[in-house]
C-alpha cells in the first residue's frame, strides 16, 4: 500500500482538531503505518544494540504528517502540538497493548534480571507515565503539555517554546519541575 | 493542592535548583509545613531523575514496533565469534541473544548495549570498569562473564548461559521450606565471600538477581548463580541535566528502584557509602522474605519504606510463620541490625552461623543470645560510626538537654561531645625538625621529647637523636656502611630499635638511646620491630623468598622464642617492601598491610590469641608503609600510596568500623610514622624535590644547557614533539600539568589546567596529539587520554582502573601499562580509540617503544628471584626474546613518585636507562645485541627525573634536580577545636 498522502494527512489533522472524531480514526492507522514501515526502515539499517536514529525517525514521520507547502508558517506550531498528541495516542497505544501480549503471552523463558534482561515493566511504564501525565494536567496544564511536546512530541526546546508561545527558559523550567514531579509520582506513590 | 500552593512550591523549586545541593536546606526550611514534604520530593526526585524522558518515547516504541513483526535481526549472523542463535529478550540495557562462541563451542548469552548508552561516555566508563571487575570474578555461585567486547562499534558482554528460574518467582509469597531456604542462602553468601574478598560489592542482592539452575548443560538442578555483580551501580543516579536532547528513557522504565527498594539497607537509604556489610543486609532480607513470605520491610510509598527501613524494626519471623526456631530468628535479625556494626561483618561469619545452625542449632542459640547482650552495651557505649552525619541530631539533642536539665549536664554532655568529635588529625599543623634534606627514616619516642632519625646518603646512614624542646642533636650511631632504617621505641621509651641492612644479612638491633653499645637481637627481618604494650614480645615481618612466603612473626624482647603467628604468599606481606606491622595498646591485636587478591593492598587486623584475621579497610592502595594506633586504639593512622596517585599520604582509619580519612592530601611524599603515647603528635619523613629541565646534544654530554628554573618541570614526563618541542609534565600549577614549550625554554604554554593529575605525555608519531595519563574522570581512576597538540579536544582512550605510562608507537598506537584483568600487563590501543588488546599475558608493564622496529621494552617479574628485570617484545607482544638486568628499572621522578624511564636510542639498538649512585644520576646505555652498558652523560651532582630523545636523536632532554627529605612534626589540633566549639 503506497504512504498517505501528506496533504490526506494534514487535512485529517485540521478535521480532527476542528472537532472530527472519524477524522481521528482514520489518522490513527494512517499514522501507524507509516511509523511502522519508517521503524523498520531504520532497524534494517541499525546494527544490532543501536537504537534508531530517533531524530530522523521523527522527522521523518512529521514531514509525511505535515504537509509544509500547504500550510502557514503561523501554523506549525499547530501542527506540531497536534502531531504530539497524536503521537502520544498512539505510541502508549502501542505499549499497552505490548503489555497485554506480555502478560497473556508469558512469553520469556529465560530470566535474567531486569538489567540484563526483558523487561515487562517497560510498556507498563510509558502507560503509567501517560496516566501520571494525565494527572499533572488537572493540576498544571502547561507543564503537561510541555512534556507531551517533548517527549511524546520529540520536540525541541525552541520548538516547543514557539507551540506554547512562551520563552525557552519557561519551558526548560516547566521541564525540571514537570519532569520531577512524574519520576517522583511514578516511583513514590503506591 | 491549589493553584496559588502550587505556584508556590513551583516558586521554591526553581529557587533551591539554583543553588547547589547542599546548599538547598534554607530553601527547603524557608517552606511551610505543608509545602515542604512536596518540595523534599520533588528536590530529591530531580536528583534521582536522571535520564528519565529525556530522549523521546518514540526512539524506545519504534524499536518495540519493529520488533513485533521483526525481531531478530542479528539471528544467524556472525558477530565477532559469536553465531548469534536465537532472542531471549530485550532489556532495557539492550537486547539478549543465545549464541555459539566459534572458537570455543560452547553456548553463551550475548547482550549488546545500546548506542545510546554507550555514546555517554561517563556510563560507559562505569559500565566498563564494574564489568571489568565483575568479569574478574571466577566462582560456581556467580554467574560468569566471559567477554566484554566491541564489534563494528558496538559494545557486548558475553556471559554463561544458563536455564532456570529466579528465586522470584520460587517464593511467590509463600513461605520455603527452612531447609531449601538457608541452602540457597548458603550458596549466595559463598558467591559474596569471592566477591568481598576482591573488594566488589554487589550493591543489589535481591530475589531477581538469585537465580536456580534448572539442571542440564552442566548444571546441578537447584544450584545458585548470583547475577550482576557490580553491575547495580549502574544504574545508580546519572547525570541530571534537562536539555541534553536524546538521553535514553531506559533508567526509569527498567523500574530499578522500585523493585529494589525492600532489599535496600539503611545506609543506602541514608546515601552513605556501601561496604560488603550491605550484601549481608539484603541477603538477610532475602532469607527473611523466603522464610516468612514476605519482605521484612514495607511501605504504601517509598518514603515510607525508607522511614521504615531506617527506623522500624521487622516483625517477628515467629508472629508471621508458625514453629520458626528462635535461634533462625536471631540469626536473620543479626543480618539485620541497623548500625552495620553490629551486623554480622563478613558474608563469611553470616555463612558459618548459618552452617552451624544446620548442625548444631543449640550451640548457635548460646553464643548468638550472648552477643546480644554484649552488643547492647557497647552501643550504648561506643563511639559513633558516623560522626559527621549524626553531629547535627547530636547538637541539637545537647542543647536540648542543657536547657531542660541544667546542671544535670555535666555528666551527659562530655561523652555526647565525644560522639561529635571529628576523627583525630583532621585538622593538625606542621614543624619542620630536619633542613639538610637527607632524612630517611624517624621515630617520635613515646613521651614526645625526642625523634630520632636516619640521615645520610644511602651507603652512609648515621643515627641522630634529636631533643625536640631545644632542638639539639646528638650523634647516637656513626655510619658504619650500609642502609638503616625501619625505627622503633621500646614502649618505655628507653630503647631504639632498628634493622641494618649488611651485604648479606639484615639484622634487627637496638641501642639505649642516649647512647651506647649496639645489640644485636636477630636476623633476617623485613619490617620495623613494634612492641606489644607490656614490651615482652614484638612482632615483624619475614619473607621467606625461596618458598615465596612470609609470615607475622612472635619474637621475645631479647630476640628470642621465634613464632609464626600468620603466613601467606609472599606478594600479600610485599609491595616491593613489606610494610610495617602495629601491635595494638590493648595488646590483643596486631595491624599490618596485607595485599589482597584484588592486589589492593588494605589494613588487616589480627587477633593475637586466634590468629584470625580480619579486614580493616576496603581501599585501593597500592602500598602501605607504616602503621601506628592512637593510643585509645580508636583508630590507626598510617602511611599509604593511593593506586591513582604514586606518593605516600597519611591516612586515618577509625577501628574497628574501619572508616577511612585522608590526613594529608598533597603532592609530598610520607614514609615512617609514629605516634606519641598521648597521641597528639605524630613525625614523619616528608619528602619534597625539584626538577627544571636541561638539553644536551648527543655528540657531547659533557655540557648541557639548563634552559627551565622554575623548579618543577619535567619531574612528570618530557616528549619531544616531530617539529622539535617539548611537552613536559610540571608541578609549576600546583599540580601535575602539562606544558609545551620550545626547545630553548621559550613560549612556556599550559595543555591541562584544573583536571586532577596529568602525567607523562607522549606525542603522537604525526605530532597531532598528546597521550597521557591522568585522574580526571568522575572517580578519579588512572587512565590514558589524548588531546591535541595545543591542549583542545581531551579525550578519554582507555577505561581500566589504573592505566598508566603510555608510549606512543610510529603506527599510531599507544603502549601502556593496565592492571585490568587483575595482573599489571602491557595492552595496545590506537590512538584514534577504540579496542584495547592485552598483549602479554604475565606480570608486566610498558617502559619503551623502539623507533626502530617498535620493540617494546618491558618490566617483568622473574618470580624466581622475586627481582624486577628488563625484557624486549616485538610489538605485537608475546614473550621476551630478550633479557636484561638493568640497575634502574624505575627511575626516582621527584619525591615518592616513581615512573618507568627505560628508553631506547633513536637508532633502536640500545636501551638506555637511568642510574643513580650516591645521589647522582646519569644516563647509561646498554645495547640490545648484548655486551657491557655504557654510561652516557657524567654528571657529579643532581638526580635525573625523567629524560627523553629527540625525533631525529640529536638532543638529549634532562628533568634533572634534587629531592630533599625531612623529618616533620604533627600536631593533632582537632580536639582543640572540638572542644573550643
Amino acid at each position: 500500500m503506497a504512504s498517505p498522502s501528506p496533504h490526506q494527512v494534514t487535512e485529517l489533522l485540521l478535521d480532527w482538531s476542528n472537532g472530527s472524531q472519524a477524522a481521528l480514526d482514520e489518522l490513527i492507522p494512517l499514522v501507524d503505518r507509516e511509523l511502522h514501515r519508517l521503524a523498520h526502515h531504520y532497524m534494517r539499517q541499525e546494527r544490532p544494540g543501536h537504537t534508531l536514529q530517533t531524530t530522523a525517525l521523527v522527522n521523518e514521520v512529521y514531514l509525511k504528517l505535515v504537509d509544509q507547502k500547504h500550510v502557514h508558517w503561523k501554523n506549525r506550531a499547530h501542527f506540531f502540538a497536534l502531531s504530539a498528541q497524536l503521537m502520544r495516542r498512539i505510541l502508549v497505544d502501542h505499549a499497552r497493548k505490548r503489555k497485554y501480549a506480555k502478560r497473556g503471552g508469558g512469553a520469556h523463558k529465560i530470566t535474567f534480571d531486569e538489567v540484563m534482561v526483558v523487561s515487562p515493566a517497560r510498556g507498563k511504564d510509558l502507560v503509567a507515565l501517560n496516566d501520571a501525565l494525565e494527572r499533572l494536567t488537572a493540576i498544571d496544564e502547561r507543564k503537561s503539555r510541555v512534556v507531551e511536546l517533548r517527549f511524546f512530541g520529540g520536540l525541541s526546546v525552541e520548538e516547543t517554546a514557539e507551540v506554547l508561545g512562551v520563552t525557552p527558559l519557561t519551558v526548560k523550567r516547566d521541564w525540571s519541575m514537570a519532569k520531577a514531579w512524574l519520576y517522583n509520582s511514578l516511583n513514590n506513590e503506591p | 493542592m491549589n493553584p496559588e500552593r502550587w505556584q508556590e512550591l513551583e516558586k521554591l523549586f526553581q529557587e533551591a535548583l539554583a543553588q547547589p545541593p547542599e546548599k538547598r536546606t534554607h530553601v527547603i526550611e524557608s517552606a511551610d509545613e505543608d509545602l515542604r514534604p512536596h518540595l523534599k520530593a520533588l528536590l530529591a526526585a530531580h536528583e534521582s531523575a536522571g535520564t528519565f524522558i529525556e530522549s523521546p518515547a518514540i526512539d524506545v516504541e519504534a524499536r518495540n514496533i519493529a520488533n513485533l513483526h521483526e525481531p531478530h535481526s542479528v539471528i544467524g549472523k556472525v558477530i565477532s565469534h559469536y553465531r548469534v542463535l536465537e532472542h531471549l529478550g530485550a532489556g532495557g540495557m539492550g537486547d539478549v541473544y543465545l549464541a555459539q562462541d566459534i572458537t570455543l563451542g560452547r553456548q553463551v548469552a550475548l547482550k549488546f548495549l545500546p548506542s545510546n548508552f554507550t555514546l555517554d561516555s561517563e556510563r560507559l566508563r562505569r559500565f566498563e570498569q564494574e564489568a571489568r571487575a565483575a568479569s574478574s570474578l571466577n566462582h560456581p555461585n556467580i554467574l560468569t562473564i566471559y567477554e566484554i567486547g566491541e564489534w563494528n562499534s558496538c559494545r557486548y558482554i558475553a556471559s554463561e548461559f544458563i536455564e532456570g528460574s529466579t528465586l522470584r518467582e520460587l517464593i511467590g509469597g509463600q513461605p520455603m521450606k527452612i531447609d531449601e531456604a538457608i541452602d540457597i542462602t548458603i550458596q549466595v553468601a559463598d558467591a559474596l565471600i569471592s566477591a568481598h574478598s576482591k573488594g566488589i560489592v554487589h550493591r543489589d542482592i535481591k530475589p531477581e538477581n538469585i537465580m536456580i539452575c534448572r539442571g542440564g548443560l552442566g548444571q546441578k538442578e537447584g544450584h545458585i548463580k548470583v547475577l550482576d555483580f557490580g553491575i547495580a551501580k549502574l544504574t545508580e543516579a546519572q547525570s541530571s541535566e534537562t536539555d541534553l536532547p536524546t538521553r535514553p528513557l531506559l533508567s526509569t522504565s527498567e523500574g530499578i528502584t522500585i523493585g529494589t527498594a525492600p532489599y535496600m539497607s539503611p545506609e543506602q537509604a541514608d546515601g552513605l557509602k556501601v561496604d560488603a556489610r550491605t550484601d549481608i543486609w539484603s541477603l538477610s532480607v532475602v532469607l527473611y522474605e523466603m522464610l516468612s513470605g514476605h519482605v521484612p520491610f514495607e511501605g504504601a510509598t517509598r518514603g515510607r519504606l525508607i522511614v521504615s527501613i531506617l527506623e522500624k524494626e521487622p516483625r517477628p519471623l515467629s508472629e508471621l510463620v508458625d514453629n520458626i526456631p528462635a535461634v533462625l530468628e536471631s540469626l536473620v535479625m543479626k543480618g539485620l541490625c541497623k548500625r552495620r556494626d553490629d551486623r554480622y561483618q563478613t558474608a563469611r561469619e553470616f555463612q558459618k552461623d548459618l552452617n552451624e545452625f544446620r548442625r548444631h542449632p543449640e550451640g548457635l542459640e548460646s553464643r548468638l543470645t550472648a552477643e546480644k547482650r554484649i552488643s547492647l552495651s557497647t552501643q550504648s557505649m561506643g563511639r559513633s560510626s558516623s560522626w559527621r552525619s549524626r553531629a547535627p541530631i547530636l547538637t541539637i539533642i545537647g542543647a536540648v538537654v542543657l536547657t531542660l536539665f541544667g546542671l544535670g549536664i555535666k555528666y551527659v554532655w562530655p561523652r555526647l561531645a565525644a560522639r561529635n568529635t571529628p576523627p583525630p588529625f583532621s585538622k593538625f599543623n606542621l614543624t619542620r625538625l630536619t633542613s639538610h634534606g637527607k632524612a630517611s627514616s624517624a621515630v617520635v619516642s613515646p613521651d614526645g621529647k625526642y625523634v630520632v632519625h636516619v640521615a645520610g646518603t644511602l651507603e652512609q646512614k648515621s643515627l641522630w637523636l634529636r631533643h625536640i624542646a631545644t632542638g639539639s642533636d646528638q650523634q647516637i650511631l656513626p655510619s658504619n656502611g650500609g642502609d638503616i632504617s625501619n625505627l622503633s621505641f621500646s614502649p618505655d621509651g628507653n630503647h631504639i630499635y632498628y634493622v641494618r641492612s649488611a651485604p648479606k644479612d639484615i639484622v634487627l638491633e637496638t641501642i639505649p638511646v642516649l647512647g651506647g653499645t649496639p645489640r644485636r637481637l636477630l636476623h633476617d627481618i623485613d619490617s620495623s620491630a613494634s612492641f606489644s604494650p607490656n614490651s615482652q614480645r614484638f612482632v615483624f615481618v619475614r619473607g621467606y623468598p625461596i618458598n615465596k612466603t612470609a609470615s607475622l612473626m612472635l619474637a621475645n624482647q631479647d630476640g628470642t622464642g621465634e613464632e609464626k603467628l600468620i603466613t601467606h604468599d609472599m606478594n600479600n606481606f610485599f609491595f616491593g617492601t613489606a610494610g610495617d606491622p602495629a601491635w595494638s595498646p590493648d595488646g590483643d591485636h596486631i595491624a599490618v598491610p596485607l595485599r589482597g587478591s584484588d592486589s589492593y593492598t588494605n589494613v588487616v587486623v589480627v587477633d593475637v590469641k586466634t590468629k584470625t584475621e580480619k579486614q580493616l579497610t576496603f581501599q585501593r592502595w597500592n602500598a602501605i608503609h607504616s602503621i601506628c594506633w592512637l593510643p585509645d586504639a580508636t583508630g590507626l593512622l598510617f602511611t599509604a600510596i593511593d593506586a591513582e596517585r604514586k606518593n605516600a599520604q597519611i591516612f586515618y582509619s577509625s577501628y574497628p568500623e574501619g572508616k577511612v580519612e585522608t590526613v594529608t592530601n598533597d603532592l609530598n611524599n610520607y614514609e615512617d610514622l609514629s605516634v606519641t603515647a598521648d597521641g597528639t603528635s605524630a613525625v614523619t619523613v616528608r619528602s619534597e624535590g625539584e626538577s627544571d629541565i636541561w638539553i644536551s646534544s648527543v655528540d657531547d654530554f659533557s655540557n648541557p644547557k639548563q634552559i627551565t628554573s622554575n623548579k618543577f618541570d619535567g619531574v612528570a614526563g618530557i616528549a619531544w614533539t616531530p617539529d622539535g618541542k617539548m611537552v613536559h609534565g610540571s608541578n609549576e600549577s600546583g599540580t601535575r600539568d602539562l606544558w609545551l614549550m620550545n626547545n630553548d625554554g621559550s613560549d612556556n604554554r599550559q595543555l591541562t589546567a584544573n583536571v586532577g593529575l596529568n602525567l607523562f605525555p607522549c606525542v603522537s608519531a604525526d605530532g597531532k596529539y598528546v597521550i597521557f595519563q591522568s585522574n580526571r574522570s568522575a572517580n578519579g581512576s588512572l587512565n590514558i587520554w589524548r588531546m591535541n597538540i595545543d591542549g583542545t579536544n581531551p579525550t578519554q582512550l582507555s577505561f581500566g582502573t589504573h592505566d598508566v605510562d603510555p608510549r606512543c608507537t610510529l603506527d599510531n598506537h599507544i603502549i601502556y601499562t593496565s592492571d585490568a584483568q587483575g595482573q599489571l600487563s602491557v595492552w595496545k590501543l590506537p590512538v584514534e580509540g577504540g579496542t584495547a588488546l592485552r598483549i602479554t599475558d604475565y606480570y608486566a608493564s610498558a617502559l619503551g617503544v623502539s623507533p626502530l622496529d617498535g620493540s617494546i621494552a618491558i618490566g617483568l617479574l622473574d618470580e624466581k628471584v622475586l627481582r624486577r628485570r628488563t625484557g624486549v617484545i616485538a610489538s605485537t607482544g608475546g614473550r621476551p626474546t630478550k633479557i636484561f638486568d638493568l640497575p634502574a628499572l624505575f627511575g626516582t621522578l621527584g619525591p615518592g613518585f616513581y615512573g618507568q624511564t627505560t628508553s631506547w636510542t633513536v637508532d633502536g639498538k640500545s636501551l638506555t636507562y637511568i642510574d643513580t649512585k650516591d645521589d647522582v644520576s646519569n644516563i647509561w646505555a646498554q645495547p640490545v645485541g648484548g655486551g657491557p652498558p655504557k654510561q652516557l652523560t657524567r654528571f657529579k651532582s643532581d638526580l635525573i627525573f625523567y629524560y627523553a630523545w629527540s625525533r631525529d636523536g640529536k638532543k638529549l632532554a634532562l628533568a634533572r634536580g634534587r629531592k630533599t627529605s625531612d623529618v616533620v612534626l604533627i600536631k593533632d589540633l582537632s580536639k582543640q577545636s572540638a572542644e573550643s566549639r
